[in-house]
């Protein structure tokens, strides 16, 4: 029989390394975490009655790299972070079943359409920084209450956090967390002044409004 | 072991364990502080910087320091004022200077939330540490046998903070605090790394937060 001695002082070491070992491939296959609760955005409403719609390329965007080496779901998410801001930004919220309808049944002023037009990272290697960096790029369409698109207002939203030693992914769910909590700051600051001044009555065809 | 030696021991790991550092303290204030009641104090850290973002490890540190420093202060931590307050202290939205607080509370919401917050003086964080110098050479080799490091590796560590205290209700700065904290790490190796680490972060936490509850604490 042979008996395999295991030299005693190497034993910590030989355990370290595993560990670290282990670290980096659960740094390489981990879930990308975003923050599933979001406050409520602080803001006087707006005096309008706004219907909501979410295509379900919005709703249920799953971000993909092309090598299919991440993917992480983003669209439920950034649903919950529209359904606080428009919650908040209007004295009333209604989901409609497609933007460019007749929508005056239910009782709307406008319509509005959130789009992900692009979501991008860089990773710390990339940017050569310590920093993973997200922007995402977003439309909102404005309609009106009869489904004729009157307008939309295109703005990037961005976030960063810190790399991390072990959990890149980890960095990479915050940095679009704080990405998602600079969209509420864009349309709470900018987007609500948009829709005080009634802009989406612009004239057609559909203009690019300006912030105030 | 006997508690004696086993204090001896510990007392020199730690020693053996922690590079050298200095750290030094400059304190620049325009008037004293005047908290009465259960005022509350924020800790914030500045994210508008492109280049430098303060460590969430050393706010963290900081808000510990100052509780335990300033225990009869009402401190509010930056995560729960920023979702009190969101968005208006986010990255985008957050006031860059005192003066621009009043701005802010022109908005009638924003205004009660801060007043039921009883919040009287902002602390804004800035700087960070870093690793420079960066020199030596270790060869680490893994084998079914065991495995083993030989080298030595070496670096500066260098921490920079600045706490700047804002009045919310004058919408005035009130003062300035900085810290800075130096040392060199040493890693060698003959088999095992020994990491002898300059923990200047730390020390310019615990400097910083000892000022700034003095300040607070009246």
């Amino acid at each position: 029989m042979r008996i395999n001695r295991q030299r005693p002082e190497w034993q910590p070491l030989r355990v370290l390394c595993a560990l670290l070992a282990a670290a980096t491939v659960v740094g390489c296959a981990g879930t990308v975490v975003i923050e599933e609760e979001f406050p409520e955005p602080v803001v006087q409403p707006l005096p309008f009655s706004a219907g909501i719609y979410y295509s379900p390329q919005f709703s249920q965007y799953v971000y993909t790299e092309e090598e299919g080496k991440l993917t992480f779901e983003l669209g439920t998410k950034q649903q919950a972070v529209y359904d606080k801001i428009f919650g908040a930004l209007f004295e009333q919220t209604i989901p409609v079943p497609s933007p460019d309808q007749d929508n005056s049944s239910y009782g709307v002023d406008l319509v509005l359409e959130p789009v992900l037009e692009e979501y991008a990272f860089l990773s710390p290697a990339e940017t050569a920084t310590n920093f993973y960096a997200v922007s995402m790029k977003y439309q909102i369409r404005l309609y009106s209450d009869q489904g004729t698109i009157v307008g939309y207002w295109p703005f990037v939203a961005y976030g960063k956090d810190r790399k991390r030693f072990v959990n890149g992914n980890q960095s990479l769910g915050e940095a679009t967390t704080v990405a998602l909590r600079d969209a509420a700051a864009a349309m709470v600051s900018q987007f609500k002044g948009v829709v005080e001044k009634q802009q989406w009555r612009a004239p057609l065809p559909p203009t690019e409004v300006t912030s105030p | 072991m006997n508690p004696g030696l086993r204090l001896g021991v510990t007392a020199a790991l730690t020693v053996a364990l922690s590079g050298c550092v200095t750290a030094r303290v400059e304190e620049f204030m325009q008037t004293d502080l005047d908290m009465s009641g259960d005022e509350a104090v924020v800790i914030l850290t500045n994210r508008q910087d492109a280049v430098i973002e303060t460590e969430d490890s050393f706010s963290e540190c900081l808000f510990g320091q100052l509780r335990s420093r300033a225990g009869d202060v009402n401190i509010i931590s930056e995560n729960r004022f920023k979702d009190e307050m969101f968005p208006w202290f986010e990255p985008r939205l957050a006031p860059t200077r005192a003066e621009l607080v009043n701005v802010l509370l022109e908005e009638p919401v924003i205004a009660k939330r801060v007043e039921d917050l009883n919040v009287r003086y902002l602390v804004w964080i800035h700087g960070e540490s870093e690793a420079r110098n960066k020199q030596g050479v270790m060869t680490c080799t893994l084998s079914p046998a065991g495995g083993g490091c030989l080298g030595v590796l070496s670096w500066d560590n260098n921490s920079n903070y600045e706490a700047s205290i804002w009045d919310i209700q004058a919408g005035e700065p009130m003062g300035i605090i900085s810290t800075e904290a130096t040392g060199t790490s040493v890693v060698p190796a003959l088999g095992v790394p020994l990491p002898l680490i300059a923990r200047t972060k730390n020390a310019s936490c615990k400097s910083l937060g000892q000022q700034l509850g003095d300040i607070l604490a009246g």
